[in-house]
């Protein structure tokens, strides 16, 4: 239902950016032809060229109107279509039943057709993805370079020349500590494109866990990734949010352990904190990477999860991925960061860390440990 | 429940909660319940488990975004409890998940994260993981080819009556109400 819905919305766009164009060039197509003929010096009693000037640019505008109403007639179909593919999973969302469609004007946009709500809301998000949403093949993946040794070195150069001199040994063993993968995932030397083979092949962007095309079967991976990827633009965005944990770690005789330690379950193996943009210093545009289209509800980005791993099974790549800054998008944006032990009493280590849109539920933000 | 408690909240938050953001942290989180309730004097997580039973009972555990309903809430509730705590439907769920639709009718985080076609880039721990609840990587392979045909893979439709419940649970002061339950 989903890819019937966001298949109908993709032929309408596509419909109404074709028809656009045509209705844009339109005018200066009659303007050329005019322009033309009004260069045209003959006696009025051989041709009347002011008249047919005239009449020219009539039909140039009947024909633009003609085509935007024409726009109206065939979207038509398609959005009743969606609204009663939209009707049908309301219900599935438990929230009341849809109101009957809006009747839009015709040069109303193709979102204000849905009623406000769910409808809308639905529409939104995937319209919103449509014009700007990437494709990869697994063919393409495959050719998507995995960072050399001597790049990982200077990556590495780089991030320790970044931190403040006061964070750095604290920051590096945190970020090299075993089980870390925060540079392996979020670093900024990782490209765009790599986050995206990661967000829809499942590719490593470090290249450690298995990755192959099995031939005429499937993309086999043993990475992991949900419906986002992306780190961090710079080597000084990656270290600030550590550097902010540390500053309040540093206010504690037992440091980040004794911090970690008193904010959780005494069983708990694992806590992840919040540390907002604010407090980390960062801003839109320390962040980049990629999310799902149509991923902004739970129930979309199980399906998207799913239609991910159908696709692979099947050696596709089903999905699409959209440019995605969390700290540029989200209302309280920030890095969320993962730690975790063995078990109680065993040393915290770090995991890894990333940019959010917002805080997660039942985490605590960095300021507010006690 | 409301408000639900501190200790509920740690344990949730220690990755039952970062599926779609670390999917390897949800998966340890999943893979190593049996060892927390075998290894649980303080009852700190028996008492997590408990909580987490009435969440899904009450209706209780907020969705995370007003685009988020209480059903959708509830239903991966539902699945995440069946990904850390096995088949056993939560006591008191008034909508228990047909034993037999999970895996091939009915697909969760864990399957979708740790379960591959080949057991060798599958979780280490997938394979106990699906023995303990009965199920076999054939069952989600299948389940994953369902899921390209079915209206949704992870959740059921609301229920007749869900609304009305959900008001009178609301009454009752059990939870708080969310938008778009008028």
């Amino acid at each position: 239902m989903r890819s019937a819905i966001e298949g109908l919305l993709r032929t309408c766009v596509d419909l109404e950016r074709q028809t656009e164009a045509a209705a844009a060039e339109l005018p200066a197509r009659v303007h050329r032809v005019t322009g033309q003929l009004a260069g045209v010096r003959l006696p009025p009693q051989v041709l009347d060229v002011a008249g047919l000037v005239q009449s020219v640019d009539g039909l140039g505008r009947q024909l633009e109107a003609d085509l935007r109403e024409r726009l109206a007639d065939a979207r038509q179909p398609y959005v009743a279509e969606i609204h009663a593919l939209l009707g049908l999973l309301a219900p599935w969302h438990g929230v009341a039943a849809l109101p009957p469609l809006v009747p839009a004007t015709p040069d109303g946009d193709l979102r204000s057709h849905f009623p406000p709500g769910f409808a809308r809301g639905y529409v939104d998000d995937l319209l919103a993805t449509a014009d700007t949403s990437r494709h990869l093949e697994p063919a393409d993946a495959l050719l998507v370079p995995v960072p050399s040794t001597d790049d990982m070195t200077a990556a590495w150069q780089a991030i320790r020349e970044a931190f403040a001199d006061a964070y750095a040994a604290d920051g590096m063993a945190l970020l090299t500590g075993s089980g870390c993968h925060a540079m392996q995932r979020h670093g900024p030397h990782i490209t765009d494109k790599a986050q995206l083979a990661r967000l829809l092949c499942l590719k490593d962007p470090a290249g450690d866990d298995t990755w192959q095309i099995v031939p005429s079967a499937e993309v086999s991976s043993g990475h992991r990734c949900g419906p986002v990827s992306g780190g961090f633009t710079s080597p000084r965005a990656m270290v600030r949010p550590l550097e902010a944990v540390l500053a309040a770690a540093g206010q504690r005789p037992g440091g980040i352990q004794e911090l970690l330690d008193d904010n959780t379950a005494s069983k708990a193996k694992a806590i992840a904190l919040h540390v907002s943009a604010e407090v980390a210093g960062l801003r839109p545009g320390d962040a980049s990477g990629y999310r799902g289209t149509g991923t902004t509800t739970r129930a979309m980005r199980d399906d998207w999860t799913a239609a991910r791993e159908y696709g692979l099974a099947h050696g596709q790549v089903t999905v699409h991925g959209v440019p995605y800054d969390p700290l540029a998008a989200g209302d309280d944006p920030g890095v969320l960061i993962v730690f975790r032990r063995k078990k109680a009493g065993a040393p915290w280590r770090l995991v890894t860390y990333f940019p959010v849109d917002k805080p997660r539920p039942d985490t605590k933000r960095l300021e507010d440990l006690t | 429940m409301i408000p639900k408690t501190q200790n509920f909240s740690d344990y949730f938050g220690a990755g039952f909660n970062l599926a779609d953001d670390e999917p390897e942290v949800y998966i340890e989180a999943c893979e190593e319940v049996p060892e927390m309730l075998a290894d649980d004097d303080d009852g700190s997580y028996r008492a997590f488990r408990d909580e987490f039973a009435v969440h899904i009972r009450d209706s209780s555990y907020a969705p995370w975004s007003e685009s988020d309903s209480q059903w959708i809430t509830d239903e991966w509730l539902r699945n995440v409890w069946f990904d850390a705590f096995g088949p056993e439907p939560p006591p008191g769920d008034p909508y228990p998940v047909p034993a037999k639709d999970w895996g091939r009718r009915r697909l969760t985080p864990y399957m979708l994260h740790a379960v591959r076609r080949r057991p060798e880039v599958s979780s280490p721990g997938a394979p106990a993981w699906l023995e303990a609840r009965g199920l076999t990587f054939e069952d989600v392979a299948a389940g994953v080819e369902w899921s390209a045909t079915a209206q949704s893979p992870s959740f059921r439709p609301a229920p007749e009556g869900w609304l009305e419940r959900l008001h009178d649970l609301t009454a009752r002061g059990l939870r708080a109400e969310q938008p778009g339950e008028r």
